[in-house]
């Protein structure tokens, strides 16, 4: 019996290992094919199943330097994805609040044409946006790279959903005390509104600080470019260094990494709705 | 302080439901009054147009003689307690205390000694810089109450403020509100579905049904001299029997009733007698209250045979139920209930004697009216 149940669990933990394994690394060999001399990159790794270098060096991160501005690329990602993760925090939970709570004529309806923008993926109006903005003399910009996204149908979805679901009960305690619908917004429930707004954060923050195809339209000055654009010049400039790539990918996740830890907190968190009972 | 006036209110929701239906209701300067009535009935959507937190569709509200329909409920200054308390969760009882003073921008000395004096009253200072998911349900319903109270409402409003306690807090919390009510003399409307709540805290009583205004009086009132069956069926624990039966003229100026089959000779005040004449011949509801019931004979009573289904014994007292011989139907649920002293013991035979005074009759016409009340009056 005991023998069996042993074998069992022994086989999901190596099936788990198994993916585990094929999940980390690609990241492995990123994280170590950063400090192998270039030319070693793919032979090593193919041949002697080994990953490790043969020696630890930093020369690639110095060729990244060297060749393209990467601190500009870093600066400009992140103002971008805090810009954008900002304003779409405050922005997308407002609006969504306001269909969630508040009564306006015109609202059920324009809830359906947000609800039908989430299916619209970028690439597909990407070329008229790509006019809108020549029109408006954008390009080559922070702000064209920036505004198109704060508001955001999936994050108003996602707030919208989550204040649905918080008591009523607790904004209307808060009318009768003599609160606004500002003040019931910001120091009721966005206080109980974490977790979406974490979600949300992460979420958003995500999908900027990949963000290429937009960027390589509307930019072409390294001033403004962000960094996916900036990795991408090493593929167009032969011969293809994989170590200074693999060493740029490495400085472009960690940012991402941080966050993702500095945020799990509120993730774990969850709801304090224990005031509300029944 | 402030007198409440609600004249014909009436809230229809958007999905056509009539919650709340013509309510005329007048509550004094400091009365505490409770409404109590079944889920569902629109108790708490009274409330809450009175709170300001729906529109009346028709009607006005008053408070201290002025409309207020168009006032927020800040404006109002009323002060709620909700159901389910409706703590703030991410605020310590002190700043759940102090949420509705900062709102009105009451200076910081203030606020200080305001929340200090209602914490002392509630007992709550112990607990002051806990959050609503540490303390227990006792202590959350006073966190509640303290945070209505704080900023000093002209009306008070308490929505099922004992549904989620046990059942040993409830007594000693109902106790308390009273005292408090007493004490700072506030104008309250408490609503409950529990009549014994109802009954036990209320200087008047408004019993509400399908949101319509059934009856208001006193406790003694609702329980003596109820206006309807259905006031008579709710208040009392169990409620009145009531049952269908037949009123005969017994052609000697006096009249009787017919209990499925039997027949009970009523002797009459002159009063009475002229209200009740009119129906004679005709099906009315005779009422009895289950502690009209007794084993043994007193003057004047009649009899009532009964078959005694089942019997419980809850310690000083115990609760019969019957079923009359003849009396329409028999239906679990629709038995009658009698409630006698001390142990009674289920008899061998099936139909066992009981003694009631006529004077405890009461009777409804067809309609659910008391005719021994209003005759053919309105409700
Ligand atoms: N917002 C609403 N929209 C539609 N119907 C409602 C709404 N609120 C309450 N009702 C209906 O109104 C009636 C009275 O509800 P309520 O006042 O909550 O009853 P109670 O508090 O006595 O249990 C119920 O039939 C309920 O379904
Ligand atoms: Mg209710």
């Amino acid at each position: 019996m005991i023998f069996k149940r042993r074998v069992g669990t022994l086989s999901v933990y190596l099936l788990l290992a198994a993916f585990a394994f094929a999940f980390l690394v690609p990241v492995a060999m990123m994280l170590f094919g950063s400090f192998k001399p270039d030319d070693q990159v793919l032979v090593q790794a193919a041949r002697s199943g080994s990953l490790l270098p043969a020696e630890f060096g930093w020369f690639n991160y110095r060729d990244v330097f060297a060749r393209v501005p990467f601190t500009r690329y870093l600066f400009n990602s992140a103002f971008i994805s805090v810009c954008i993760v900002a304003g779409g925090l405050l922005v997308n939970s407002l609006a969504a609040y306001a269909f969630a709570r508040l009564q306006w004529p015109g609202r059920d309806w324009l809830l359906l044409v947000v609800i039908a923008l989430m299916i619209i993926p970028l690439e597909a109006i990407a070329v008229p946006l790509f006019y809108e903005v020549t029109l408006l003399g954008w390009r080559d910009t922070y702000w064209v790279q920036i505004i198109p996204f704060i508001a955001n149908a999936f994050s108003i979805y996602l707030f919208y959903t989550f204040f649905l679901g918080l008591p009523r009960e607790l904004e209307e305690a808060a009318r009768i005390d003599g609160a606004g619908p500002w003040r019931i917004f910001f120091r009721i429930v966005a206080p109980n509104a974490k977790p979406v707004f974490a979600t949300v954060a992460i979420l958003s923050f995500l999908t900027q600080w990949g963000a290429l195809l937009w960027p390589l339209m509307v930019t072409h000055s390294e001033a403004v470019r962000p960094l996916p654009l900036g990795i991408a010049t090493f593929y167009s400039l032969p011969p293809l260094q994989w170590g200074d790539i693999f060493a740029f990918g490495v400085m472009m996740v960690t940012p991402v990494l941080l966050i993702f830890v500095l945020f799990q907190r509120w993730f774990v968190q969850g709801v304090a709705t224990t005031g509300v009972k029944g | 302080m402030a007198s409440v006036e609600l004249r014909n209110i009436s809230k229809r929701f958007e999905n056509g439901t009539w919650a709340v239906k013509d309510i005329a209701l007048t509550i004094e300067d400091g009365e505490l009054v409770v409404l109590v009535g079944s889920s569902g009935c629109g108790k708490s959507t009274l409330l809450r147009l009175l709170a300001g937190l729906e529109n009346a569709s028709e009607g006005e509200i008053l408070i201290d003689g002025k409309k207020v329909n168009q006032q927020t409920p800040q404006q109002r200054n009323v002060a709620m307690v909700f159901q389910n308390y409706a703590l703030y969760p991410h605020m310590t009882v002190r700043g759940n205390l102090e949420f509705p003073l900062h709102m009105s921008h009451t200076a910081k000395d203030q606020i200080k000694a305001r929340v200090g004096e209602i914490a002392d009253m509630l007992q709550l200072s112990e607990i002051m810089d806990r959050r609503p998911g540490q303390l227990s349900g006792g202590q959350r319903q006073r966190v509640a109450m303290g945070r209505a109270l704080v900023r000093d409402p002209s009306v008070f409003l308490l929505d099922e403020p004992l549904s989620n306690l046990d059942a040993s807090l409830r007594a000693q919390i109902r106790a308390e509100i009273s005292r408090i009510q007493k004490r700072l003399k506030t104008t309250s409307l408490y609503v409950t579905h529990d009549q014994v709540e109802a009954m036990t805290l209320g200087d008047r009583v408004v019993v509400l049904d399908h949101g319509e205004l059934q009856q208001i009086g006193t406790p003694q009132e609702l329980y003596q001299h109820p206006k309807n069956s259905f006031v008579a069926k709710f208040i009392g624990s169990p409620g009145m029997n009531i049952l269908p039966s037949e009123l005969i003229d017994r052609g000697d100026g006096r009249l009787g009733v017919n209990l499925g089959g039997q027949q009970i000779s009523l002797v009459l005040e002159r009063q009475a007698y002229e209200k009740l004449v009119p129906y004679s011949g005709q099906d009315v509801y005779t009422g009895i209250r289950p502690e009209a019931f007794a084993c043994a004979p007193r003057q004047a009573s009649f009899e009532l045979k009964a078959n005694v289904e089942a019997v419980e014994f809850i310690g000083h007292e115990t609760l019969a139920y019957l079923s009359l011989p003849g009396a329409g139907q028999v239906h679990t649920d629709q038995l009658s209930i009698a409630r006698l002293p001390g142990q009674f013991n289920k008899p061998n035979a099936d139909a066992a004697v009981f003694y009631i005074k006529p004077e405890a009759l009461y009777f409804f016409n067809q309609a659910g009216r008391n005719i021994l009340i209003e005759g053919t009056g309105d409700r």
